[in-house]
């Protein structure tokens, strides 16, 4: 039986991180596991590498006492994005990390983690022609198909214009 | 497979940066990055079409027809919730009839709908988006006048979804088609009949027994005492405004309307018998979040500081309106406010007109009122030391300000620019300053988004300072730029975001500073500028000659639009011209538009 106060994480590559509990109130897939199998001795998050997740973490930190409400959609239009200093390292983050978190606050599931990096990812993309995009995210990393299928995508976006 | 390209094929991320994307055009860009990208972007892309193209409302229309979706697998008109073509159904041309006709139907998902001083839209076409869209939920059927009160009562019904519904200033609102809607759209949250005289409290006395959390009403016809207590009564209510005329008080607001109270007998019993009775009343009112009150001449602090007791003692107050009337205000009404409403988070003081000692009384609702974070100060006679309290007690929390026409000095309003550092709209107007406040822009690093700043010049290093200093700004409003120098007008394309700009004196500038202003600000979506007489004389030839390169932004003139400032401005005489330069005909106006692919506004006024 693990430590009730305690959380125990365990990342892509089996490093483990123990924090409070409290700090994770707001992910709702830890408060679910909590519920469901918090007997267990630790969680796993896949397909998070511990360098996020130790970011992550420090997120969750520096707002584990923050009394606002939970964010229910991270994209609620209600709920105006207001810029916290405290997340300023978010900002200076390379685009390929930037993502990862965007990643692990979705499997997370902590909107307000989701809609920061969100926010910060699409004032990068803004502006940007497709092929800054492409540079952004990696070209090797694309499957040669998506970059040869530019005309095919061009003729349908065509189609998009009509809306602008 | 590395973790940034598991990520990218996770759509659900994709979605949840897409959505943030400011414009259409970015949108589309996505689209064209790769596979994933193309199925993540475009139903976000469709969710909100813009149209504003009367040639493009004629493409969106026929790509949403069965026979053409025959062609793809993705069913693009069931991607449509939201369909904003106001600006086009505008114009007023008479082939769009037909298409909005046609177009509406074949949206099934569509849940908001703007059809706003929409002359087109007829009895008929309301039956016929009745029928087809029975998903809608936001309705805007403000000044329309094609439409009838039977009209309106035969068809809103039907959208059995409806929840916000807005027919502000339109002549068939009536009681009977609000009697009506009460009755049948059980679903309705929020209404706005603003300007509609001929709604009256014989049928807005049902409000009681509806759901509705938010209610406008500004201008409508008269209401007893009686009637607007019950109005209150209704438990669901978060938001109101009231501007309405006839024989009530501001006790009728939280009194409880069984048994009617006697009008003549109310005003003799102390306030201590008061709060018995209106106890039950006050638990029904406990979820009223927003309060907007424009208090008649005959209105007594004393019953708005009760009033204050009862509404700001729950703690759901958090937005709260006050349009006084001036000029017989103590501080008995602004300490009130510090006295009860603890958890405002938005304060709006207009015509509040007292002696020095309101600066001091300003203080303490700010010292009080822990939460604040908008404060509108308007017509008011608030001075510097006002001021001083805003950024000695609220400096760091507070997000928007707005000061208009008030005895501020540059000294003043500089300070705020300087150490308020989280402001995000700033608003001065009608105040006797200089550009010196803006010069403080670019050393405090702004995070500004809006900015309404009124002088009479800008000056070269203000200049510099807005656009240098306030990277972030979506919304730009200054009186003139005539005096910046030619050189350092670029300046302005550091404002990348800039998505309004509205300039009303641009001196001896050629008209070519449109072309330019176009160019250099890439999310410029409207432009609005006062016409330099100048410009008549080969304004409209120029463009009618076919000289305007075929891509090249240039201008428009769309929605001859009244400005709020012009309006204030008593007895100056205002001609408004129906086409700028009244010689600009059908297509140069659609190869303009055509030419700026986000610059859609662009108005222009003469003053005389």
């Amino acid at each position: 039986m693990s430590d009730p106060a305690n959380i125990t994480l365990v990342t892509m590559d089996g490093t483990t991180f123990t924090v409070p509990s409290a700090y994770l109130h707001r992910s709702k897939l830890v408060q679910d596991w909590l519920r469901s199998e918090g007997d267990k001795q630790a969680m796993e998050v896949k397909h998070v590498t511990p360098f996020v997740l130790q970011g992550v973490l420090n997120f969750c930190e520096i707002h584990a006492e923050d009394t606002s409400e939970p964010l229910a959609d991270p994209a609620d239009p209600t709920k105006p994005f207001e810029a916290d200093p405290r997340d300023d390292a978010f900002r200076g983050m390379p685009d390929d990390q930037l993502l990862q978190f965007t990643m692990a606050a979705d499997i997370l599931q902590i909107p307000e983690l989701v809609r920061l990096t969100a926010q910060e990812m699409a004032s990068r993309i803004d502006g940007k022609s497709p092929d800054q995009i492409r540079a952004m995210f990696n070209p090797d990393d694309l499957a040669e198909e998506d970059v040869d299928s530019d005309n095919e995508m061009g003729e349908v976006g065509e189609e998009g214009a009509i809306s602008k | 497979m590395t973790s940034t390209s598991h990520a990218l094929e996770i759509p659900l991320i994709l979605t949840n940066i897409f959505t943030y994307l400011s414009c259409q055009s970015h949108l589309l860009s996505c689209t064209l990055v790769s596979r994933n990208f193309f199925s993540a972007a475009i139903p976000i892309l469709w969710r909100r079409p813009r149209i504003y193209k009367p040639r493009f409302f004629s493409a969106f229309t026929s790509a949403l027809q069965p026979s053409t979706n025959a062609h793809t697998l993705r069913s693009y008109r069931t991607y449509v919730h939201e369909l904003d073509v106001a600006y086009l159904i505008r114009q007023r041309r008479s082939d769009q009839h037909a298409l909005l006709v046609t177009c509406l139907p074949l949206l099934p998902n569509l849940a908001s709908v703007d059809l706003r001083d929409c002359s087109i839209l007829t009895d008929d076409a309301l039956a016929i988006l009745a029928e087809a869209c029975p998903h809608l939920k936001t309705l805007w059927l403000n000044i329309n006048t094609a439409i009838t009160t039977q009209g309106a009562i035969d068809s809103i019904p039907r959208f059995a979804k409806l929840r916000t519904l807005h027919v502000d200033g339109a002549p068939w609102c009536t009681d009977e088609f609000i009697e009506c809607i009460f009755g049948s759209c059980r679903l309705l949250r929020a209404l706005n009949i603003t300007g509609c005289r001929r709604v009256t409290g014989d049928s807005l006395r049902l409000v009681r027994s509806t759901q509705l959390r938010s209610l406008v009403l500004r201008q409508v016809g008269c209401m007893t005492r009686e009637q607007v207590a019950e109005i209150m009564a209704c438990r669901t209510l978060e938001e109101v405004e009231l501007v309405v005329e006839g024989d009530w008080d501001l006790w009728a607001l939280i009194e409880d309307p069984s048994p009617p109270p006697e009008s003549d007998a109310i005003s003799e019993l102390s306030d201590s018998s008061l709060r018995v009775r209106t106890i039950s009343a006050v638990s029904s009112r406990r979820t009223l979040r927003k309060l907007s009150l424009n208090l008649a001449k005959g209105a007594r602090e004393s019953s708005l500081v009760a009033l204050l007791d009862r509404l700001g003692s729950s703690d759901a107050l958090v937005d709260l309106n006050l349009h006084l009337w001036r000029p017989s205000e103590t501080t008995a009404t602004l300490d009130g406010i510090a006295s009860h409403c603890h958890a405002l988070r938005r304060l709006r003081l207009e015509r509040w007109d007292g002696d020095c000692t309101g600066n001091e009384a300003l203080r303490r609702i700010l010292e009080s009122c822990s939460k604040i974070e908008v404060l509108h100060l308007c017509e008011s006679s608030f001075t510097d030391g006002g001021l001083e309290a805003v950024v000695e007690v609220c400096g760091g929390r507070l997000r928007e300000l707005t000061i208009e026409d008030v005895l501020v000095t540059d000294a003043g309003v500089a300070r705020v620019v300087r150490e308020c550092t989280g402001l995000r709209a700033l608003v001065v107007k009608y105040c006797q300053v200089t550009d010196a406040p803006l010069r403080e822009l670019k050393a405090c690093g702004s995070g500004m988004k809006r900015l309404s700043f009124e002088c009479e010049s800008v000056g070269e290093e203000a200049w510099r300072s807005v656009c240098e200093g306030c990277p972030q700004l979506e919304f730009l409003e200054l009186w003139t730029i005539a005096e910046v120098p030619k050189e350092h007008l670029h300046l302005i394309a550091h404002l990348r975001h800039l998505e309004t700009l509205i300039c009303y004196g641009l001196g001896a500038l050629p008209e070519a500073i449109l072309l330019l202003l176009a160019r250099w600000l890439p999310s410029l979506r409207d432009l609005i500028v006062q016409k330099s007489t100048r410009w008549d004389e080969w304004l409209g030839p120029w463009l009618n000659s076919g000289e305007v390169q075929r891509h090249q932004p240039t201008m428009l003139s769309i929605g001859l639009q009244y400005q709020e400032w012009v309006r204030r401005e008593e007895g100056i005489h205002v001609e408004f011209e129906g086409n700028i330069a009244g010689g600009v005909g059908p297509y140069v106006r659609e190869e303009v538009i055509r030419g700026m692919p986000l610059c859609t506004v662009l108005s222009m006024y003469s003053r005389s």
